[in-house]
């Protein structure tokens, strides 16, 4: 928005010099003034249009419908009106003020001026119903998208930064919104009033309308001559633009150095280079801006002068009247304006169908797969193995993420039976988190055996999978709601005092119960109004909630301060008391309480043992734990 | 927000506008002549038509003058138009670039303190994208309110001179349908402003549910964060019909202006006519003035908003602009003095350092000399207090007056960059610009006479296999955009830098920390044997480093606790005799 040159507006009034037509209804909206109106150059040319793309955008129209056929009923009055008004000026030149009759003009003046109501009224309802259809099928579209979104795989948020998809959810729909403002609209009505207007001028006398024909194209042309150099300018000015933010972002993100090098008019007078540059670059698209303008103002009052000049042997040759003069210079503006603006609404167009692009592809993104149905297996929630937890096996799993990808696991065999506390450690990358992803089945691709309860784990649908196993994990994610909302997330199944006894459990109710408003304090920003402690125990009561038998617990490696530390550790020393726990572990504590610990390096298991008999081995284990010590030095 | 903001902002702006006052003027003078013009091309059409009424021979050659005149003042005013807009254009890029220029000068005075309090993404954000809304006061706006000054004056004054009661009869659809599209366009801003803070509300919200996208799936709740988006997406709904009935009921009035006053003239007109104290050309004339008139009230609801736009961000400019620079920091020293800084070395007496906001000092009671000709070395672990040290020497933190002294002379008194063209900083994170090896190197050096050749200063870093290496050499590009180095070449890279470029002492804070063993030795010898600054003072957690150095401070917990040769420390400090022994076998580093 910032990078078009804003002098570039071409729709608005900016450029409407005094002796500019008046007639385009978007000018003195703020909003036809947006310098991106006239923005990057698009390269998607007319035949672009994709009837996929439009067939989706009209489907969301569809409920719409009525709101749609109201408005395009309108249309044929507004081309109407917009002719009549010409004519009944002619009207009133020819027979009132000429022959000087003074009776009727009051009558023709009253005509004239319901004539501009009514082409008001339609005029606005025209937009007005056809932009609250559009509106409404943004929210609806919006809406849908938002819901896929959630269903997305996890894949899709591994690859698609955060930034894209909100993107597509916001600015992409403002594109298309925009374009029903302020384009689409707009251009349709204005083509088909310049159509009109075209065919009435010419049964009062073709002669004359040759006259503005010839024009026209001139216009368009010179119109799409300058446009076309501004936007050669324009990427030129925008790439030497974007060298001086990098050189300025770097400078900033490297001032120290700056300083300390005592470098600081150096760096300025490389600065000013780029600033130079992009100055000079936009001299050249100032003189395009400032032509363009002054051009088609020029060419309209030129051929205004062609037509009198013209239209006079005309009118003494008594084939037209004066009153049909007076009209024609009086529609002048109403034809060539929307000439003047068919490439800017042409541009909008093309976003908005560059947008749609974009979000169709949000519709071809496959969702999660649908979880697997219980024919796999005879609903295996049934059975009365699945109960309770009793056992999970990992048997030679290997696993990559990606087809082409490198192996993350490779071979990795363990079993953690009830009651048993496994840590997982080693260094970041060695596959200790993908295998608690296995375990959520966020990722379903192994190869060997994952056997819980002795069921092959990819069996098993997602839901039954949860029921045993919850995450306790340090990111912590409060929403802008209740700690109540917060602990039990509006699950079904949680009520009130299992949201209390979830908080108890991990004594998150001491500070909670200090809240003025206990249970029902609003968390803002992700605990922001929270310490970080706090957050994190209102995280692990969340957790808890759920009653799973088998804690995921992910530690981790940022140290806390001594107070987090504290509350963290009492939460975690009751988790390990009573419940079955997989660790992903940073603490020296938690991995020291566990029965086993599987050191892993690069998917692989080293070691594996407890605390006493893996330091008596002096391997990788005793290695880490020295290090361990050592940043506490 | 700073104590210098008390100028107004549109004085602030003048002084700048002042800079260019010669082009504005010219800018003024043809804005002028376009709306003489303009208002005159309307008379000889009124003349023309009423030369239809006449006798064809005898007004043939009159007619064709009139239409002569009509035709060449377009085109002349398409030239005037043209270098009117161009005059008060290029006065508004050169304004954006010399507010860039300062802005930037500026930022690079600042210290960390700012960058403390400051993104840098929102500091780009001001340079980058609130500089636009002050181009646009010092360009478009500015042009529009002149050419509204004068369209306002000069035309009303020709319809005048046609007749006087049909003006006054015009001036009423005017002011009415002014007011209520100037109504209507403050509303308009008012709600699109809330329609962002809307859209901004429902982008952070998602931005929040997808960052929490796994909870939201683990704990299967989609139809609770689907409720809650839908709340915000009606907000925004809501706030865009609103919108779109002013947009549609309502501003369409202004594009009926002038046909209102067309109908208004028709009307009352025809009895003027009748009486003969109008004739049809003039009707004709002033049925153009209606368009003439209605233009300048259309453009006044935008350049309105524009000017606050711009003001807005003027505000937000000056964030930057107004920051105080201590009166220091402006003085420098003449080259002669610059150059025999240092001639007597740095004295530091009884320095004690406290972050701000810190219960206890970080720095106690240090003492210390680092004379010409000598190398010192400080050994200490994490958190000793070494980088602070190092950091009050060059004055990257603010120390109180009375503690460091260089050349006898508080360094408190002298502005930063004097005292780092004597004292430079070589720090364990580099910054290396995404430019090519060779300016890296150079960066900071444009004025030395005294520089190494690049092969040299590469030579001795142990870069110089490496970079010949590199696709295009010393010319390749380091960084995003270019070869990426490890953390060890960068480390070298900082060093063939610092190498580069004689100074009076040169600091080397933890550089060696990414180099293996063999490397070390080699830069060790390099930098005992070439280096061409005067004094040197080498920060280390690591004894092998320090070895060689003449006089070796041992810090612990912000004190020296030792000092003295290598053989020395060796008897008479046990911590440091203690962390040798360890880093000897190869032990924890």
């Amino acid at each position: 928005m910032s990078d078009s040159p804003p002098e570039s507006r071409t729709q608005g009034p900016a450029v409407a010099g005094i002796d500019a037509a008046a007639g385009d209804p978007a000018a003195g909206d703020p909003a036809a003034g947006d310098p991106a109106a006239d923005g990057p150059a698009i390269d998607a040319s007319l035949s672009s249009f994709d009837w996929p793309l439009i067939k989706r955008f009209l489907s969301f129209l569809q409920p719409y419908r009525l709101d749609v056929a109201l408005g395009i009923a309108l249309i044929p009055f507004s081309v109407l009106f917009s002719v009549l008004y010409p004519w009944m000026i002619m009207q009133i030149i020819d027979d009132q003020l000429i022959p000087g009759k003074f009776e009727g003009i009051w009558l023709w003046a009253s005509l004239l001026l319901a004539v501009l109501s009514a082409n008001y009224i339609c005029d606005a309802l025209y937009n007005f119903s056809l932009q609250r259809a559009a509106l409404k099928a943004i929210l609806d579209l919006r809406q849908t998208m938002f819901g896929r979104v959630l269903h997305f795989p996890r894949r899709y948020f591994d690859k698609t930064p955060m930034g894209v998809t909100l993107t597509r959810l916001t600015s992409d729909l403002e594109a298309i919104n925009d374009s029903f403002a302020q384009g689409f609209l707009n251009m349709i009505r204005d083509l088909l009033i310049t159509v009109a207007l075209l065919i009435f001028l010419a049964s009062i006398s073709w002669r004359l309308t040759l006259v503005l024909l010839v024009m026209g194209p001139l216009i368009y042309f010179i119109t799409e001559k300058l446009r076309q150099l501004m936007r050669e300018a324009y990427v030129n000015s925008r790439a030497l633009l974007s060298q001086g933010t990098g050189y300025l972002q770097e400078c900033l993100s490297g001032i120290r150095t700056v300083q300390l090098y005592s470098a600081e008019s150096e760096v300025q007078k490389n600065y000013q280079q780029y600033t130079r540059r992009f100055h000079k670059a936009q001299a050249r698209s100032n003189l395009y801006d400032s032509a363009l303008s002054s051009i088609i103002e020029g060419v309209t009052t030129v051929s205004l002068g062609i037509i009198i000049w013209y239209g006079a042997g005309e009118v003494l040759t008594d084939s037209i009247t004066v009153g049909v003069l007076v009209g024609f210079i009086n529609t002048l503006d109403k034809i060539f304006v929307p000439i003047r603006d068919f490439t800017t609404q042409l541009a909008s167009i093309q976003r908005a169908l560059a947008a749609l692009q974009h979000i169709e592809g949000m519709f071809q993104q496959p969702l999660e797969e649908a979880d697997l149905d219980a024919s796999t297996l005879e609903d295996p929630a049934e059975l009365p193995l699945f109960d309770r937890f009793e056992s999970l096996v990992f048997d030679d799993v290997w696993f990559r993420y990606n087809e082409d990808g490198p192996l993350v696991l490779k071979g990795i065999s363990f079993t953690l039976a009830k009651g048993d506390k496994i840590a997982l450690v080693g260094a970041t990358g060695s596959g200790k988190s993908t295998i608690l992803r296995l375990l959520t089945k966020t990722y379903d691709n192994y190869q060997g055996s994952i056997t819980l309860n002795g069921v092959e784990l990819s069996s098993i649908p997602k839901a039954s999978v949860r029921r045993f196993f919850t995450l306790m994990q340090q990111e912590v994610f409060l929403f802008n709601k209740t700690i109540e909302f917060n602990i039990g997330l509006g699950r079904a199944d949680i009520s009130p005092a299992d949201i209390i006894a979830a908080a108890n459990y991990v004594y998150a109710n001491e500070f909670i119960d200090q809240l003025p408003e206990r249970y029902q304090f609003q968390c803002r920003d992700n605990g922001a109004n929270l310490s970080v402690g706090q957050a994190q125990l209102i995280a692990f009561a969340r957790a808890i909630a759920g009653g799973s038998e088998v804690v995921m617990l992910d530690e981790a490696t940022s140290s806390v301060d001594s107070v987090t530390e504290q509350l963290i550790q009492r939460a975690i020393d009751h988790v390990f008391l009573d419940k079955t726990v997989i660790a992903i572990a940073h603490r020296l504590s938690t991995i020291a309480h566990s029965d086993q610990i599987l050191v892993m390096t690069e998917g692989v298991i080293r070691e594996r043992g407890d605390h006493q008999s893996l330091l008596a081995a002096g391997g990788i284990y005793a290695n880490l734990v020295e290090d361990k010590k050592g940043e506490v030095v | 927000m700073s104590p210098s903001s008390t100028i107004s902002n549109a004085r602030f702006l003048l002084k700048y506008l002042l800079h260019h006052k010669k082009t504005y003027g010219l800018g003024i003078l043809f804005i002028f002549i376009t709306n003489w013009l303009a208002v005159n091309i309307p008379v000889h059409i009124g003349i023309s038509i009423d030369l239809l009424g006449g006798e064809l021979a005898t007004n043939q050659s009159q007619l064709v003058y009139n239409i002569t005149i009509v035709i060449s003042f377009a085109l002349v005013m398409v030239v005037t138009r043209t270098i009117s807009r161009i005059l008060f254009f290029n006065p508004g890029r050169a304004i954006e670039r010399e507010l860039k220029n300062d802005a930037f000068a500026k930022l690079t005075l600042m210290q960390h303190g700012f960058y403390n309090s400051h993104e840098t993404g929102s500091l780009i954000s001001i340079v980058n994208n609130d500089i636009n809304g002050v181009r646009m006061l010092a360009g478009i706006v500015m042009l529009q309110m002149f050419n509204i000054v004068f369209a306002l004056s000069m035309t009303p004054l020709k319809m005048w001179q046609i007749s006087a009661p049909l003006t006054l009869y015009c001036v009423l659809p005017v002011l009415l349908t002014f007011l209520i599209a100037h109504r209507a366009i403050a509303l308009m801003r008012v709600y699109t402003k809330k329609r962002m803070e809307e859209l901004q509300t429902l982008s952070s919200q998602t931005i929040g549910m997808l960052s929490g996208i796994e909870e939201i799936k683990s704990y299967q709740v989609t139809p609770w964060a689907e409720a809650e988006f839908e709340g915000n997406n009606r907000a925004i709904l809501n706030r865009s019909l609103t919108l779109a009935r002013i947009r549609t009921l309502v501003l369409p009035i202004i594009g009926y202006t002038d046909r209102i006053m067309k109908v208004v003239i028709l009307a009352t007109g025809a009895s003027y006519i009748m009486s003969q104290d109008l004739t049809i050309g003039e009707l004709t004339a002033l049925l153009s003035y209606a368009t003439l008139l209605a233009m300048p009230f259309i453009s006044m609801g935008w350049i309105f908003s524009a000017y606050q736009t711009g003001m807005v961000s003027l505000e937000s400019m000056r964030k930057i602009l107004d920051q105080p620079v201590a009166e220091q920091e402006q003085q420098h020293l003449d080259a002669d003095r610059r150059a025999a800084l240092f001639s007597r070395g740095i004295e530091i007496r009884n320095l004690s350092y406290r972050y701000p906001g810190d219960d206890h000092a970080t720095l106690k009671d240090i003492s210390l000399n680092i004379v010409p000709g000598e190398t010192l070395g400080i050994l200490g672990r994490v958190g000793s207090g070494k980088s602070t040290l190092v950091n009050c020497l060059n004055r990257y933190l603010d120390v109180d007056p009375g503690q460091i002294f260089i050349d006898g002379l508080d360094v408190t008194a002298l502005s930063k960059r004097d005292l780092r063209s004597a004292v430079r900083t070589i720090t364990q994170q580099p910054f290396l610009f995404s430019d090519t090896v060779a300016n890296n190197i150079s960066f900071g050096a444009s004025e030395s006479t005294e520089a190494l050749s690049l092969h040299d200063a590469l030579l001795q870093s142990d870069m110089l296999n490496e970079v010949e290496q590199f696709p295009l050499r010393e010319n390749t590009l380091v960084g995003e955009k270019g070869i990426l180095l490890s953390g060890g070449q960068k480390q070298r890279l900082s060093l063939s830098r610092a190498m580069y470029t004689p100074c009076k002492l040169m600091i080397l804070d933890n550089v060696l920390s990414a180099v293996d063993n063999k490397t070390e030795r080699y830069l060790l010898e390099q930098i005992f044997n070439k280096l061409r600054s005067q004094s040197t003072l080498i920060v280390s957690h690591r004894a092998s480093v320090l070895e060689r150095v003449d006089q070796i401070l041992v810090l612990e917990e912000g004190e020296i606790v030792a000092r003295g040769s290598h053989q020395q420390l060796l008897q008479a400090s046990p911590f440091y005799r203690e962390t040798w022994e360890l880093q000897q076998h190869g032990g924890l580093d």
